[in-house]
């Protein structure tokens, strides 16, 4: 018996009217009837069709290339073995003095060498060593933040802490055209510099460059996680530490400060995975003098060394997600998931009776508003700036350099236009396949069932994973085709880009979708089925509707991370026509800085239109 | 007056078959069997965790059962989608379709099913808002709507596709006191009037009694009785139905033979009662608080007045006697430290 068979049975027959209605209108109604059963058998099925759609696509467009190049490393000459990844760690080359300890040397003479001034980090421990500077730098900067947008009332502060969200969707790679055009040799500082007739400095290809362009992208994250802390505290735990006699710092340490040390943490975490990950930044900004893990697996798929880059690749990935693991435990342990009913009082910024006490605060405000003019605002005004400078004052000229069909006397092959072209194209074609997915998993991952976390972390590993290693998958797994049975398939490198650029994107539909599908009142659904409605038809009818903001907000990110995607567009772009705005900028950086500019704030346009959505829409519902 | 349920020998329109539900080690409903005759308005009662509303889910198929079976009118109904199922849910949070208007949310179900009948979309909508009291507020958005008012769209939605089974899982918990009345009256009449078998949760054993025609009691996921209002009230066959429904003083004691022909003579502690039943060995029986009357003749105690609550109509009185805690209802409050009691043998019934 068929599930339809046994409906019908289960609905008990009700009299009909003996007159009943004409046999037109009845031949009317049976096809009507026969439309909605058909409509309402495809509907039972539509959300696990399309659940085994997007684990197809995600197997085929994420799982299954990664794997080819990981695999690479396990098996050498058709044998599989662990030795390029001994050889990896006995390489100083990668692990500097660590190296030695890997390949069996005490530990004890590593440690003394380790501290002595002419020791060897190698690329990983370089990794590390940045990766732990841009962290404490990114805290330095955004704890203070966080201080502010939590402790004071001032005009714009609702919208100063809106722009914390920005780090997701701002393009790094244009992060690193507006430090380019501001710490360049040309840049603004050094023109601000030589109009005071002071020398000026050199700051490209330094690591302190690396680090301040860093603690731009991570400060914020960290300042919005402290921030929430800050403002889950309720008040009344204060007033009552205060009743008991503690002083104002005491209360503090003992009962606002352990509510931010998780937070903190957090951000820290966050950031130092971030920036041990770092790609497009160091590219532009280092060069191969400072490169990176992920720049020297770029290096190295570059060389076609495809068995070193995966055996990198993957001690990259395992640190990462070693910390992350370490994180989440720590935070399961630790976490204060209590919403303060009443926020601590925010200050007025301008104080009405000033003390001593309340100005020095004030005054160490102003301090840090300086410092963040330069880290957070210089870098993007003087962006702005370089794109409309020419020789002879304004200029709209690297704009129209954009529209140009062909860059003229370009040695370098990047043709503008195309590359604002494939940008759109792409990040629309992204969005039509990404947005769908999200919303699919997202509702696959909300309500509870067995083996839920296992399909919400399959569906979120992308995020994990490197994008220099998706696009070499798709490059070899896609571009090149694979044999099966004798058949060969094989897709162009546009599919290859929008696949992983829907792979990249689709993470971020999921997280902002599911709080609100996981916020909604179950007996909604329920209500909707026992009317009639097929579980797809009421995620169509009920909670779509009703997470709309949400929704929009995901494509919004979607759009803009696939507009700013550098990682895996660089790997599948080299060789061919199809350009990005971020790969362009990142080959015109320190050749022409005028027309990476003129992009940068194309994609600064694109990401701020991106931003107001999601602030407006489904910001606050963001998982972070 | 209340409509009697027919019972015209077929089907029974649900039928519950030992049917149990876990989830992992925990168990919410276990072997529960009870057939809902049709047309019936039956309520499930019990405190919080007893299963009753599992057991709803269950008939409704947002949950399946582990073991046993669901049958609607003798058809298994395993595999069969809440969509399938031809029935209507009540929520206690009324689960309103906050993005649609009132009449929209009670069109919804017509997307999937013709209106009976052959009226349009529109006039059913109408005669559903005209039924559940609220003519004429179909444009307005369901927030700017009262408790109750939500509440009754939420019932007129779950009528319109005219379903088979109405499921009402504790509709008026988020309601105050005297509304709660009222709409319970209301939702009685509304299913005299279509006939329309029904299946309510509530954990308020009053409000139970109120409107059932057949009630079940459900403890710690069991059925401990199934009845009409007046048999669960005046013969509770446990020991836990004698105290859920209703007040009750219960007494344990050993019976002999009873000192006139009709009676059995039952020993507690100290003292001895006369009590109208067959009865032998140990035995627990009870007796209402209403029953216990100061001019009583028979089985008379003497017992310590702890405190009272004047409720109008009567007095609530709580007493001390030997080692039980006595609540007896009194048309006046006492005014003294003790009082003197008894009830007729024949208001006294033996449980088990």
């Amino acid at each position: 018996m068929t599930d339809a068979d046994r409906s019908a049975g289960a609905r008990p027959e009700r009299p009909t009217d003996a007159s009943g209605p004409p046999e037109g209108e009845r031949f009317a109604a049976g096809l009507r009837d026969r439309g909605r059963r058909v409509r309402h058998r495809f509907e039972r099925r539509a959300l696990l069709l399309f659940g085994a759609g997007t684990i197809a696509l995600v197997a085929s467009l994420f799982y299954y290339p990664v794997a080819t190049v990981f695999v690479e490393a396990f098996v050498v000459g058709g044998r599989v073995t662990l030795s390029a990844f001994g050889e990896l760690l006995r390489d100083p080359l990668y692990f500097g003095e660590f190296a030695r300890l890997f390949a069996g040397e005490p530990p004890l003479a590593v440690g003394r060498d380790l501290l002595s001034a002419d020791r060897r980090l190698g690329v990983v421990g370089f990794t590390a060593y940045q990766a732990f500077l841009s962290t404490l730098l990114s805290v330095a900067l955004g704890v203070p933040a966080a201080y502010l947008l939590a402790r004071f009332e001032f005009y714009g502060r609702r919208t100063l802490r809106s722009l914390t969200i920005l780090p997701f969707v701002v393009p790094s790679i244009m992060v690193a055209a507006g430090f380019a055009a501001t710490f360049g040799a040309n840049g603004t500082l050094n023109a601000l510099l030589g109009a005071l007739r002071l020398p000026s400095i050199e700051l490209m290809f330094t690591l302190e460059l690396i680090l301040i362009a860093h603690a731009f992208y991570n400060a914020p994250l960290v300042a919005r996680v402290t921030t929430a802390a800050w403002e889950s505290i309720d008040a009344g735990s204060v007033e009552t530490a205060r009743s008991l006699g503690a002083s104002p710092l005491r209360a503090f340490l003992d009962v606002v400060a352990p509510r931010l040390y998780p937070a903190v943490l957090m951000g820290a975490t966050l950031t130092f995975v971030f920036t041990f990950g770092t790609f497009p930044i160091v590219l532009a900004l280092g060069g191969f003098e400072l490169a990176t893990v992920e720049v020297f697996v770029f290096r190295l798929i570059s060389d076609l060394d495809y068995a070193e880059a995966a055996a990198l690749a993957i001690v990259e990935l395992a640190i990462t997600l070693g910390l992350l693991y370490g994180y989440l435990r720590y935070e399961a342990s630790h976490a204060v998931r209590s919403r303060g009913r009443r926020p601590l009082a925010r200050k007025p910024l301008v104080p009405d009776a000033p003390s001593p006490r309340e100005l020095l605060a004030r005054l160490g405000i102003a301090a840090y508003a300086i410092v963040a003019l330069f880290v957070f605002v210089a870098p993007i005004a003087s962006m702005v700036y370089a794109s409309v400078a020419g020789p002879d004052g304004l200029t709209l000229a690297h704009y129209r350099f954009l529209l140009q069909r062909q860059a003229t006397g370009a040695s370098f092959q990047v043709q503008p236009f195309e590359a604002v072209r494939n940008s759109v194209l792409f990040a629309a074609a992204a969005l039509a396949l990404a947005l769908p997915m999200g919303v699919v998993v997202a509702a696959l991952t909300t309500r509870r069932y067995r083996g839920r976390k296992l399909v919400d972390v399959v569906a979120m590993a992308p995020l994990a994973v490197s994008g220099i290693v998706v696009g070499l998958g798709l490059l070899r797994g896609v571009v090149f085709g694979v044999e099966v049975g004798g058949w060969r398939f094989a897709a162009g490198g546009t599919v290859a880009i929008v696949a992983a650029h829907a792979v990249a994107c689709y993470p971020f539909v999921v997280r902002t979708v599911a709080p609100g599908l996981e916020g909604l009142d179950p007996a909604l659904v329920e209500s909707a089925r026992a009317l009639g409605a097929a579980r797809t038809r009421a995620l169509l009818d009920i909670e779509i509707p009703l997470v709309w903001p949400g929704v929009v907000a995901g494509a919004a990110f979607a759009f803009a991370i696939s507009m700013g995607e550098f990682s895996s567009t660089v790997v599948l772009a080299s060789g061919t026509d199809q350009f990005t705005m971020p790969v362009a900028i990142e080959r015109l950086i320190g050749r022409r800085l005028g027309p990476a500019t003129a992009m940068g704030v194309v994609l600064l346009a694109v990401t701020s239109v991106s931003f107001v959505l999601i602030d407006r829409l489904g910001g606050e519902s963001f998982g972070l | 007056m209340r409509a009697l349920a027919s019972d015209h020998g077929g089907p029974p329109a649900v039928e519950l078959d030992g049917v149990s539900k876990r989830y992992g080690s925990a168990t919410a409903v276990a072997d529960v069997s009870v057939s809902i005759r049709d047309g019936e308005f039956f309520t499930l009662v019990g405190p919080s965790g007893c299963g009753k509303t599992t057991t709803l889910r269950l008939i409704a198929g947002f949950e399946t059962p582990t073991t046993g079976t669901v049958r609607f009118a003798g058809e298994d109904v395993r595999g069969v989608g809440p969509e399938d199922r031809n029935v209507g849910v009540v929520f206690q949070n009324y689960a309103l379709f906050e993005h649609m208007s009132v009449a929209e949310n009670v069109a919804y179900g017509l997307k999937f099913a013709d209106p009976p009948r052959g009226l349009s979309r529109n006039e059913r909508v109408a005669e559903l808002l005209e039924l559940v009291d609220l003519e004429g507020l179909g444009d307005r958005d369901p927030t700017a709507l009262s408790g109750g008012q939500q509440q009754r769209v939420s019932i007129a939605r779950a009528l319109a596709p005219d379903p088979a089974l109405l499921l009402l899982d504790e509709p008026m918990s988020a309601l105050d006191a005297r509304l709660r009345q009222r709409l319970r009256r209301e939702i009685r009449s509304i299913q005299t009037e279509l006939g329309v078998t029904t299946v309510y949760v509530t954990h308020d054993q009053a409000e139970a009694l109120a409107v059932s025609d057949r009630v079940a009691v459900l403890s710690e996921g069991r059925v401990e009785q199934v009845g009409d209002p007046e048999s669960l009230y005046r013969r509770p066959r446990s020991r836990f139905v004698a105290e859920f429904v209703g007040e009750n003083n219960l007494f344990d004691g050993t019976a002999a033979a009873g000192a006139m022909s009709d009676t059995t003579t039952v020993r507690v502690g100290e003292a001895s009662f006369e009590i109208a039943a067959d009865a032998d060995g140990d035995v627990t029986f009870c007796v209402r608080p209403g029953a216990f009357d100061p001019a009583a003749s028979h089985n008379r105690i003497e017992a310590r007045v702890l405190d009272s609550e004047f409720l109008g109509e009567t007095t609530r009185v709580r007493l001390g006697w030997a080692d039980h805690r006595l609540v007896v209802s009194l048309p006046a409050p006492p005014d003294s430290e003790t009082l003197t009691v008894g009830f007729d043998p024949r208001d006294a019934w033996v449980i088990g």
